[in-house]
């Protein structure tokens, strides 16, 4: 199956809605990052949270590369296609969010410690001086609004594209208008003269990319060597996965092992110590709990006698 | 949809802007100079002519604020004079801070009511507070801007 062009027509609508998406996201987000970059000041938060919303580019950026590169059919060089390059890009995006939300969290906790004083000025504006901070504020709120609605969009589509940066992506969301949340309480507290809201909401949403950076990574590590299927945001394993498991079992009973990997948004499955039947095909297999176009290939490997099978792998 | 829980709050701050108390200072410099009617100044070196356009402008400040200022504090170096306004001593000082200072991040600097240049450096008459006291900030910059718009 992974010669095929292009996705699977079961989910090719999904894919296109899921692309659509990202790119109003995209469109969204640069507009949230102009309207932050030009009111946040010397804010903690608003800094923070403006850097979160630049990071909130990467995941769509990624899915929309990702998902042109899985439409290209397996070639010379890459016999197995291109199904990884989603957790090869999602990987890189934790890895980053992660490095950027170490970095803020120490500024974050230095401005706390250092009990930095937050000045924002006043500019006059058809000739009354207004607060900079009203500005900060309606920012933050508008920030609040496009990541809700995006996410919440987002969510069922990955559900069922079993796409874990889009889920991710869907979550980074949510990060985001709780972010925009926090920073508007940060500007609101500085307002009223308490100096420590503004670094305390800071570490707060620097605490939370971190913990996405975290459960992002572990994820993706997870599937780039070659971990069972998981559920999405979880590390148990998918039922989807547990299913094709339990229906190559109970067809090939005499398997020494039925080994799953995840790929992409796909599951291959390997049986050992069976020969491969002639009239094998996936749809023969009574799989009520898995979609077919998930499975992507199942192999059979007769001899396990090689020096690579190793007899510690457990039974799935 | 919690995002709506935060519109009470919006309201509120709608209402505070129109009672002038938001928003506050971090150390109540604003209000404590109302109090005390004692506005506490210090005058950094500086040529004549600057040091004239500093006092009227701190005449400004003070009548304002319905204070006046203390004339009986020292003149002394701009390094003296920040770490008495950093210590709460002063609540403003007058001074001539270069646009590569290293001061511009420790205090609150508003932009430069003129210019000099001295050497390789530009020099810029500043009003110089406390970080964080940002409703006195305001009082300062209104006055600034109303000096410059008009007599």
């Amino acid at each position: 199956m992974t010669e095929r062009r292009g996705h699977p027509d079961a989910i090719e609508q999904d894919i296109r809605a899921a692309r659509r998406l990202e790119w109003w996201n995209i469109g969204w987000s640069t507009s949230i990052i102009v309207a932050m970059g030009l009111a946040m000041g010397s804010s903690q938060a608003m800094k923070t949270a403006w850097v979160e919303d630049m990071l909130g580019l990467v995941p769509p950026i990624v899915l929309l590369i990702a998902t042109r590169y899985e439409e290209r059919a397996a070639d010379e060089r890459f016999h197995y296609g291109y199904d990884r390059v989603n957790s090869l890009g999602f990987l890189v995006a934790a890895v980053a969010l992660g490095g950027v939300g170490l970095f803020l969290l120490r500024d974050s906790v230095l401005a706390l410690w250092n009990q930095e004083h937050v000045t924002v000025g006043s500019i006059r504006l058809l000739g009354q001086d207004v607060w900079l901070g009203w500005f900060m504020l309606a920012a933050q709120a508008y920030a609040t609004v496009p990541p809700l609605i995006i996410g919440r969009k987002e969510l069922p589509l990955a559900k069922r594209l079993r796409d874990k940066l889009l889920h991710t992506d869907a979550l980074m969301n949510k990060a985001n208008w709780q972010t925009g949340v926090a920073g508007f309480l940060g500007v609101v507290g500085l307002g009223f003269g308490l100096w420590w809201a503004d670094p305390v909401a800071a570490i707060v949403i620097s605490a939370s990319i971190v913990w996405d950076a975290w459960n992002s990574l572990k994820v993706a590590t997870a599937e780039l060597i070659d971990g069972i299927p998981r559920e999405l945001g979880s590390s148990a394993i998918s039922t989807e996965a547990q299913a094709l498991g339990d229906g190559l079992r109970a067809r090939f009973p005499d398997a020494k092992k039925i080994l799953l990997r995840e790929t992409g948004r796909y599951i291959r499955a390997e049986v050992l110590g069976v020969a491969a039947p002639a009239d094998f095909s996936v749809a023969s297999l009574d799989l009520a709990d898995c979609e077919d176009w998930r499975i992507d290939s199942v192999s059979f490997r007769p001899d396990t006698t090689g020096p690579k099978h190793r007899a510690r792998r457990p039974d799935v | 949809m919690k995002t709506f829980g935060v519109m009470p709050l919006f309201l509120v701050l709608v209402l505070l802007t129109a009672c002038d108390s938001y928003p506050r200072d971090i150390e109540g410099t604003r209000d404590r100079v109302v109090a005390t009617k004692q506005l506490r100044v210090g005058y950094g070196q500086m040529p004549a002519d600057q040091r004239a356009l500093a006092e009227r402008f701190v005449a400004r400040v003070a009548s304002s604020s319905g204070a006046q200022s203390n004339p009986a504090l020292p003149t002394g170096s701009d390094e003296a004079l920040f770490a008495l306004l950093e210590n709460g001593d002063l609540d403003l000082v007058m001074a001539e801070v270069a646009s590569d200072s290293p001061w511009l991040s420790d205090m609150a600097i508003t932009e430069p009511m003129r210019r000099r240049v001295a050497g390789k450096r530009e020099l810029g008459l500043s009003a110089v507070v406390r970080n964080g006291e940002n409703r006195w900030i305001m009082v300062l910059e209104k006055q600034l801007r109303d000096m410059q718009a008009g007599p």
